[in-house]
């Protein structure tokens, strides 16, 4: 094949990439393209043929650009957020009205949708037995969209208007302040009234209606003492009910099953979802060898979510 | 996951189309609209990007009618196979009872057909499934593509790199004419039905 030929093959190839907008395979082609043509003298009118490719180049890193730049998960129009919520809530016959509208309000904050969710989660505060959860999404939401003084304003909102109960903002004030803690911000927020802490439990545990409230797709224990003190281990969570977190550990791994013994309390774990990692602490329930099928000898492990 | 209203004797079931971005899942569903339209029993519903990229998912619901007594409902789902996606690539992917993963025949894509399987694996394990036990079919795309003169992949290649261990059932097709998507998807649908009639041992 001539060189002329060479190059005119791969103008076509690039061209046909970019028909498949596949456009970083499109621009090599091109950079091939004048590679070829400026290592060859024979070439009549290289310079003003290079000019051409390269404004085809700069027309595709536009494209490249645009598209690296793009948001992952843009406000979408409310039908398709109406949709979203349809497909991707789980039903369960057991749910109430405000349970289904907190899972439906999760979906919408699972895909980026924060601001009909924080809406959503808000409308939901001040039905008791889900303004919790309610209310921790929401300050998540509101985080994740826009700032935490933001958050702060909406804790104060609430203080002030006495939305939830003494003992609950109490866990949404330990919740916000852990967030901040994180960011390393020096923001402190007061407490809303020193005499209605009194019967406040200094540990929040999760409440029911939190259960479905976050997937863990796999969590990270580090041992403070046992047999595996100071070290640091991660696994995934095979099945998840509620708050209850099964997982499968390797029969070569003993000192693992050893350190995983039931009643172990665990108080510096990590809880992997798909949207964020979030601290906490956690019980084993169960630990059981495994009789039958493929996974025979290995341990089936059960962690309760203490908190989070 | 399938539903199961014993009592109205009816079923839903989960397919999703998964495979790297531009391979062509959105095409084979949007063929499967217009030739599979006894079947069909509602809208396509796409959202997408301006680049026409998926950015959540396309969806396309189907009733296949009584299949041993049982009322047959299948939801179709494509998945954003582009990289920055994934998150919501994952959420698509939950509760499902069969995959049919599209592999761009195109040599330059071969890496991305490899690491796009992989994202598979691991998302189909971080919800405590197995991709070497999930209904799964394979389908090698974009055949067409070689008479324009562009590199693709012969099929032995693209089974050694992507079939070689899961020995599935694989198809080669070009979503943009329709060959082979109709074959990829009745085999992904009988795979999916027959496991869940095992697994739900529902007969008439
Ligand atoms: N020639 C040819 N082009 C195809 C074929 N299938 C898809 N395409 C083209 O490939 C490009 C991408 O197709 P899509 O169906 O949008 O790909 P996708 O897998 O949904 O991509 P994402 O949504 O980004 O994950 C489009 O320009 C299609 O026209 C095929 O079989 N042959
Ligand atoms: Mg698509």
């Amino acid at each position: 094949m001539s060189i002329k030929d060479k190059v005119k093959m791969l103008l076509k190839e690039a061209e046909l990439y970019k028909g498949q907008r596949l456009l970083k395979e499109s621009k090599n082609k091109y950079l091939e393209a004048i590679s070829l043509i400026k290592t060859n003298e024979l070439i009549p009118n290289k310079e003003s043929l290079i000019t051409a490719i390269n404004k085809k180049i700069d027309f595709l890193n536009n494209g490249i650009v645009r598209w690296e730049q793009s948001a992952s998960t843009p406000e979408v129009s409310p039908k398709v957020q109406d949709l979203i919520q349809k497909l991707f809530t789980s039903e369960d016959i057991k749910d109430n009205d405000a349970v289904k509208a907190l899972k439906s309000a999760i979906t919408l904050a699972k895909f980026g949708q924060y601001k009909r969710a924080i809406n959503e989660f808000n409308n939901l505060v001040s039905i008791d037995h889900v303004s919790v959860a309610a209310a921790k999404n929401s300050i998540k939401c509101i985080v994740e969209n826009a700032t935490i003084e933001d958050a702060v304003a909406q804790y104060h909102q609430w203080v002030n208007k006495k939305t939830l109960k003494s003992d609950r903002i109490m866990v949404i004030r330990k919740y916000l302040q852990d967030i901040i803690d994180k960011t390393g911000s020096i923001i402190s927020i007061d407490a809303p009234n020193s005499s209605e802490q009194k019967n406040v439990a200094p540990m929040y545990e999760m409440d029911e209606q939190d259960e479905d409230i976050i997937d863990i797709t796999s969590i990270g224990i580090r041992f403070n003492h046992g047999p595996k003190k100071g070290e640091h281990i991660e696994l995934d969570v095979s099945f998840q009910a509620g708050n209850v977190l099964s997982l499968i550990v390797s029969s070569s791994d003993k000192l693992l099953i050893e350190s995983l013994k039931i009643g172990v309390r665990l108080d510096d774990m990590d809880f992997y979802s798909p949207i964020a990692i979030f601290k906490g602490s956690g019980v084993v329930e169960s630990n059981t060898r495994i009789e039958t099928g493929p996974k025979r000898g290995d341990y089936s492990l059960d962690i309760k979510i203490h908190s989070i | 996951m399938a539903i199961f209203n014993i009592q109205k004797r009816e079923i839903e079931c989960k397919i999703v189309y998964y495979g790297p971005g531009r391979c062509g899942k959105t095409t084979n569903l949007e063929y499967i609209f217009k030739a599979f339209k006894k079947q069909v029993t509602g809208e396509m519903v796409s959202v997408d990007t301006e680049g026409d990229s998926t950015l959540f998912f396309d969806f396309l619901p189907l009733g296949l009618g009584k299949i041993k007594g049982c009322d047959v409902r299948v939801q179709i789902f494509t998945v954003p196979g582009q990289q920055k996606y994934s998150s919501t690539r994952k959420l698509v992917l939950k509760g499902v009872d069969g995959v049919v993963f599209v592999a761009d025949s195109l040599e330059v894509r071969r890496e991305k057909n490899m690491l796009s399987l992989k994202d598979l694996q691991q998302n189909l394990k971080d919800y405590g499934l197995s991709i070497s036990r999930i209904p799964l079919v394979m389908q090698y795309n974009k055949r067409d593509l070689a008479s324009e003169g562009l590199p693709i992949m012969s099929i032995e290649k693209m089974e050694r790199d992507l079939n070689r261990q899961l020995k599935v059932p694989s198809f080669q097709a070009s979503a943009i004419k329709g060959t082979g998507v109709g074959n990829t998807l009745q085999e992904c649908l009988k795979m999916t039905l027959i496991s869940l009639q095992r697994e739900l041992k529902w007969s008439q």
